[in-house]
């Protein structure tokens, strides 16, 4: 739910509320006063009519006798009293029951007992109530749809530099040198806002360059170091007096030393690619480049059966840096042959839009999510490095390809296709 | 060597160019591995591919009637030497 539909939605709830509150007390009080209205007059009448029987003419008959008055002289003692009453009387000329409100009232004058009986109509008074009534309606309802329409123009002008600021946020990424371009905002919330946005971001800026230029520089540091190692271990093991012991011992630290210069080498391409020091401009043909990788895996592990499925003639091109296609591809050969489970061959499927790697096995135990994660291993005492699938995934993304892990039917499908294509 | 002809598959012959330019002297696996492969690899210690060829090469050379040249080093890794 957004933001216009819920201010909306508690204006109209609050809107009915009021209307109906409101409505019903302004009804009930113009009521009364009509009422009241009426009443005084038919008393005032009454009043008259008394004034004049007291005065001295006793012939009732120049009193009209109709349907709004009637005065009678009563035979017998009655009581002095008034009644208000609500009644309806048919009219014959408008064909409907029409209401009047009734006074009978009896006095005594000079020892004659008079019952008087005065109506009025009360259809004016109605038809006044209905009036008022539907005129404050149209009105009231007038007033809901300009305050929706108004609030709907006033979020939309208000909200404005702040839905940029949220769209701005959304393309934000850390990687990317560039500084988020936050619109000027003449609101002081959302000044506010995009300068705490500002000074978040330039202090996460700050503080990756500082993360990256850390392991860039351990990167090449260790490099030299290591490189002497190497090389002294190599003269070492061309000495002809080792004994058994010793060459033990040396074969460990050899492994050890391979296994660190692996690392770095690892570190150092992710950060030379976290840096875009690989220009993405040559014209790279996916599936030419996986067939050649192919034949040299197959050369290299002649044991392992590889299944092509690419048609000839499919191209898959994209703009890239070959040397990276290169290692993207070798990694996730290089990961189907070591982790394929029996002897079924490894299928490698291929077209226009994608390249598809699988290979037999267990699911993993750990959450697909983490697989592209640096140092993420299935098996901790497993002598992968933990950064090829990381290493992949970063080629892919700054060639804007997009790498697809999937398990089904004990298979693992890593597959590789252009952003904004979708899966097959 | 000795104007024999050896039929080789590419690596092998890769495999066996490195070993004579490098003879007498003791190659460590990895440095090999690396001859082979070249690139970055996330293996650190998978070098069973290796000895699978320099099984094959050794096979090769004693079949043309050689003798077997190439030495495992404490495991380390292998030389190439005529004695």
């Amino acid at each position: 739910m957004n933001l216009i539909s819920i201010t909306n939605r508690a204006y109209l709830l609050f809107f009915f509320l009021a209307f109906l509150v409101g409505g019903g007390m302004s009804f009930f009080l113009l009521q009364h006063l009509l009422y009241e209205e009426v009443d005084e007059s038919l008393w005032m009448k009454r009043e008259q009519i008394r004034g004049e029987l007291q005065a001295g003419s006793s012939d009732i008959s120049t009193y009209s006798q109709n349907q709004e008055s009637s005065l009678e002289i009563l035979q017998e003692k009655g009581d002095t009293t008034s009644q208000w009453k609500d009644i309806s009387i048919y009219d014959k000329r408008e064909g409907e029951m029409i209401p009047f409100r009734e006074l009978t009232s009896s006095f005594l004058i000079k020892g004659k007992f008079y019952r008087l009986i005065l109506r009025k109509s009360l259809i004016e008074t109605e038809d006044l109530i209905e009036v008022i009534v539907l005129s404050f309606s149209v009105l009231i309802m007038l007033l809901i749809i300009s305050m929706l329409i108004v609030n709907r123009w006033v979020v939309r002008r208000i909200w404005t530099p702040f839905f940029q600021t949220l769209k701005e946020l959304a393309n934000y990424r850390l990687t990317d040198p560039k500084p988020v371009q936050l619109p000027d905002a003449k609101i002081t919330e959302f000044q506010k806002l995009n300068q705490a946005i500002n000074a978040l971001t330039t202090r996460n800026q700050r503080d990756y360059e500082t993360l990256k230029r850390f392991t860039e520089n351990a990167s090449h540091e260790i490099q030299t170091p290591l490189a002497a190692v190497k090389s002294n271990l190599d003269l070492l093991i061309q000495s002809q007096d080792l004994t058994e012991s010793q060459a033990s011992f040396v074969r460990s630290i050899l492994k050890s030393v391979n296994k660190l210069s692996k690392l770095n080498e690892g570190l150092l391409l992710l950060t030379k690619m976290e840096n875009q020091q690989f220009p993405v401009s040559e014209k790279v043909d996916m599936t030419k480049m996986l067939l050649s990788r192919i034949e040299r895996f197959q050369d290299l592990f002649e044991d392992s059966a590889i299944q092509c499925l690419i048609s000839p003639n499919t191209t898959f091109l994209i703009a890239g840096a070959s040397d990276l296609v290169e290692i993207l591809l070798d990694n996730l050969l290089n990961n189907a042959i070591q982790y394929n489970s029996d002897k079924s061959p490894i299928s490698v499927f291929a077209n226009e839009q994608q390249i598809r790697i699988s290979n037999s096995g267990k699911p993993f135990s750990t959450a697909p999510e983490t697989l592209f994660q640096r140092f993420a291993k299935e098996d901790q005492a497993s002598a992968s490095l933990g950064l090829g699938l990381a290493i992949s995934q970063q080629i892919c993304q700054i060639h804007g390809l997009i790498l697809d892990y999937s398990y089904e039917t004990g298979q693992h499908h890593f597959s590789i296709r252009q952003m904004n294509t979708e899966p097959e | 060597m000795q104007g024999i002809a050896l039929d080789l598959r590419k690596k092998e012959f890769e495999l066996l160019q490195f070993f004579l330019l490098n003879s007498r002297k003791v190659l460590s696996k990895s440095a090999i591995a690396e001859h082979l492969w070249g690139d970055f690899m996330d293996t650190a210690d998978r070098f069973d591919f290796l000895y699978n060829h320099i099984k094959n090469l050794r096979k090769k050379i004693r079949e043309a009637g050689g003798k077997d040249y190439i030495h495992t080093v404490y495991g380390l890794g292998y030389k190439f030497s005529q004695s």
